[in-house]
């Protein structure tokens, strides 16, 4: 059985590598779709995590740090310190601003910080450590050809750019880093705001715990102690964004991935059937030898899984490369293609897919007339 | 020649139909992510598009209202008011964030409405009132139908709750849900006061826009104003960078992979005929008559495909829209046109290359086997 599975599979090379490579390409699809859901979620998350809070305080009644306006009262920070187990609790703002270069504009998420909370992973230059430093995400960078050292001005006040973030961008938007001394001169020296009021100065408080301090019950006595602010544990803030993230984008990608299989199911099995069809005429000389109809059909149905034995990995390679092609040219967008997850979910459906492809060739050899063979 | 065509792709009609389903299958997943990308395209900028402006004017420095911060002091309305040429100006305090509803969250934005609003509200309702009062909102039916909402239900914005008094059609997208309050609710929220986000501006009959557009410049300190059309491009260009540019690219990779299953449908299409061929290049068929019959059985397939790809996409999309209503499809015929053009260029590319190699056959190779 293998030696036939074999044989009608190396006997004309050009065929099967087409049909592997287009069942690749189909594997291919789904793992970037579904990378790009992947992606787009673990920013939310990291967006949370990266920022290196033990705990991580908003504005009352915000349960998300990406995408909401979170406005703290200055005072904040001094109660949240007088909370026993808290060290230090490091100021945080965000202000959604709006790059322009010429006829390109880019939304830019500024967090501007103190002591933490700042880039995590630089791609090139340094932190910002001078007035008007500024560290941008690489997507920015790539799009307006900015490096280290460039000026970069936002709403008429020039910052320069110290330092490149690699991953620093979420909800399709990058981010940039800014220290707190130059907040008030942003709100002042550009145009911002008729009203500085309108602007926040604090919008989260990343709480660093003293030694040996329990997180749980730091979190519920700052609770307690501070109204005006909610307490979470970065990883439930970071599920809070992921879940918001799942909520906007599940819809649309969720379809498009489903859109995905349904065709890919309905693709294996066109694609095989034409693998067959091709070769309907060895195997009406196979059954005429008195090869039986089950013995065919189950050849067939190996040649299948082992088609799509061999197109799931080379799918994957092919989903990792035109991810990194994606992410190398749009550096905004995570693909996360080889996820264990989605590559095993992928896998599976593959093999059903060329399993429940293999039913069409199997009619067509059953009714395959073996005199036919003679006939021609 | 068109008749022995017509006869080689009835000859095998199991063949021919499983060809032109697999290409079709192939258009089919290209359609439906131009129709999602084609929607929300549209729906993203359904606000700026039916509000009711001629110009809008905003804070210096900012060009549109997708994820834009925009504040002006409310005296500057009153100065646009007196330009010449502004029959009316409404002001709406504006601010993009999370709101909540149970356990279902969703980014909105959230317009402060000066009620009761004649340029800047709802434009259709599915139920209830159009104008909130203090306290209140108006939500879009999407939403509510999401979450489960009845007129008089809670929905929290920031800290605050409100009930909702009506749901708007056609202001739920992915990107930019609105949602309408009033506008001294938002300053609450916002600890804000005597601010404005947008001035949107009526023009005068007879007064062109842009020309409006700059004499407000001219009057107005600090401000800049866009005539309405260029307002909505700005939004649409800057919408399109969040979110929608995901969908292009899914759109791109489908293309990819339907060009590449169209070349493997007609290839084998044609592979399939190579005997057939030399026995005709062997009977007296020239090269060209060859190459014209395979064109034609390439293009005809193709049309049949993108047929039948659009027929199916036009009986799915309506059930998908109704099973997932957050996404907004829109089939155009222009995307229609698109894909049968790259499809048949495929095809007859793909064509090509079985085609060459039966055009070099030697004629007697027919009779060899």
């Amino acid at each position: 059985m293998l030696r036939l599975v074999y044989r009608q599979l190396v006997i004309d090379p050009v065929r099967t590598a087409l049909t592997a490579t287009a069942l690749a390409a189909v594997v291919a699809v789904i793992l970037i779709l579904e990378g790009f859901n992947e992606g787009l979620i673990a920013q939310l998350g990291d967006a949370v995590t990266d920022r290196q809070a033990d705990l991580i305080v908003t504005q009352a009644g915000i349960s998300n740090m990406i995408a909401a306006r979170s406005v703290l009262p200055q005072f904040t920070r001094r109660d949240v310190e007088a909370v026993p187990g808290v060290a230090v609790a490091h100021p945080l703002t965000g202000i959604p601003v709006i790059y322009a270069e010429g006829e390109k504009r880019t939304p830019i998420f500024l967090l501007v910080y103190d002591s933490r909370g700042g880039p995590q992973r630089l791609a090139a230059g340094s932190a910002a450590t001078e007035p008007r430093d500024i560290v941008i995400d690489r997507s920015l960078a790539a799009k307006y050809g900015l490096m280290t050292g460039d000026p970069l001005l936002i709403s008429d006040f020039e910052f320069r750019v110290s330092g490149i973030a690699d991953g620093a961008a979420a909800f399709f938007t990058p981010f940039g880093f800014a220290r707190y001394d130059d907040l008030i001169d942003f709100y002042f020296e550009s145009d911002v705001a008729a009203d500085i009021s309108t602007f926040p100065l604090l919008s989260f408080l990343l709480v660093e715990l003293a030694p040996g301090a329990d997180r749980q019950a730091v979190a519920a006595a700052i609770e307690t102690a501070v109204l005006e602010g909610d307490v979470f544990l970065p990883e439930d803030l970071a599920a809070q964004d992921e879940a918001l993230g799942r909520v906007l984008f599940g819809p649309i990608l969720q379809l498009l991935i489903g859109v995905g299989y349904v065709i890919g199911v309905l693709l294996t099995g066109i694609i095989l059937f034409a693998a067959v069809n091709g070769r309907r005429h060895e195997f009406g000389v196979l059954k005429a030898l008195g090869f039986t109809h089950r013995y065919l059909s189950t050849a067939v149905l190996v040649e299948a899984l082992a088609l799509a034995l061999v197109a799931i990995p080379v799918g994957v390679l092919l989903a990792a490369l035109i991810g990194s092609a994606i992410e190398a040219t749009m550096p905004l967008y995570r693909i996360l293609s080889t996820e264990p997850v989605p590559v095993a979910r992928t896998a599976v459906a593959c093999l059903v897919f060329a399993a429940l492809g293999a039913l069409l060739p199997v009619r067509l050899i059953r009714r395959l007339d073996p005199g036919r063979v003679f006939r021609s | 020649m068109w008749r022995w065509t017509f006869k080689s792709l009835l000859a095998e009609p199991l063949a021919t139909l499983v060809s032109i389903a697999a290409a079709g299958g192939a258009f089919l997943l290209v359609m439906f992510f131009e129709a999602v990308y084609e929607g929300e395209s549209e729906q993203i900028v359904a606000y700026v598009k039916h509000a009711e402006a001629d110009v809008w004017v905003m804070q210096r420095g900012v060009a549109n209202m997708h994820m834009a911060t925009s504040y002006l002091n409310d005296w500057k309305l009153a100065q646009v008011r007196a330009v010449p040429g502004v029959a009316d100006v409404e002001g709406i305090l504006y601010l993009n964030t999370v709101i909540e509803s149970g356990a279902q969250q969703w980014f909105a934005y959230i317009v402060g409405l000066d009620v009761p609003s004649t340029q800047a509200g709802p434009w259709a309702m599915a139920a209830g009132r159009d104008q909130p009062g203090p306290g209140e909102a108006v939500v879009p039916a999407v939403f509510a139908d999401m979450a489960e909402l009845k007129l008089g239900d809670p929905v929290r914005i920031t800290d605050r709750d409100f009930t909702i008094v009506g749901f708007s059609e056609r202001t739920f997208s992915m990107a930019n849900s609105v949602i309408f309050v009033t506008k001294s609710d938002l300053e609450d929220i916002m600890s804000s006061l005597d601010i404005v986000s947008y001035g949107l501006v009526k023009a005068e009959t007879g007064v062109d826009p842009a020309d409006l557009a700059a004499r407000i410049e001219g009057a107005v300190e600090k401000v800049d104003a866009l005539p309405a059309d260029q307002f909505v491009i700005n939004d649409q260009r800057m919408a399109m960078q969040m979110g929608v540019e995901t969908i292009a690219l899914m759109t791109l990779i489908g293309g990819a992979l339907a060009v590449l299953l169209v070349a493997f449908t007609i290839y084998s299409q044609v592979s399939r005929q190579r005997r057939e061929l030399a026995v005709a290049k062997a009977l007296g068929a020239t090269n060209r008559s060859l190459y014209t019959s395979v064109g034609l059985q390439a293009a005809a397939i193709t049309v049949a495909s993108v047929v039948v790809a659009t027929l199916l996409a036009l009986a799915v999309m309506p059930l998908a829209s109704a099973l997932i209503p957050p996404v907004t499809l829109k089939l155009t015929a222009a995307a229609v046109v698109r894909i049968a053009l790259l499809g048949t260029a495929v095809a007859l590319f793909a064509a090509l290359v079985p085609a060459r190699q039966i055009a070099r056959v030697d004629p007697l190779s027919a009779f060899q086997t």
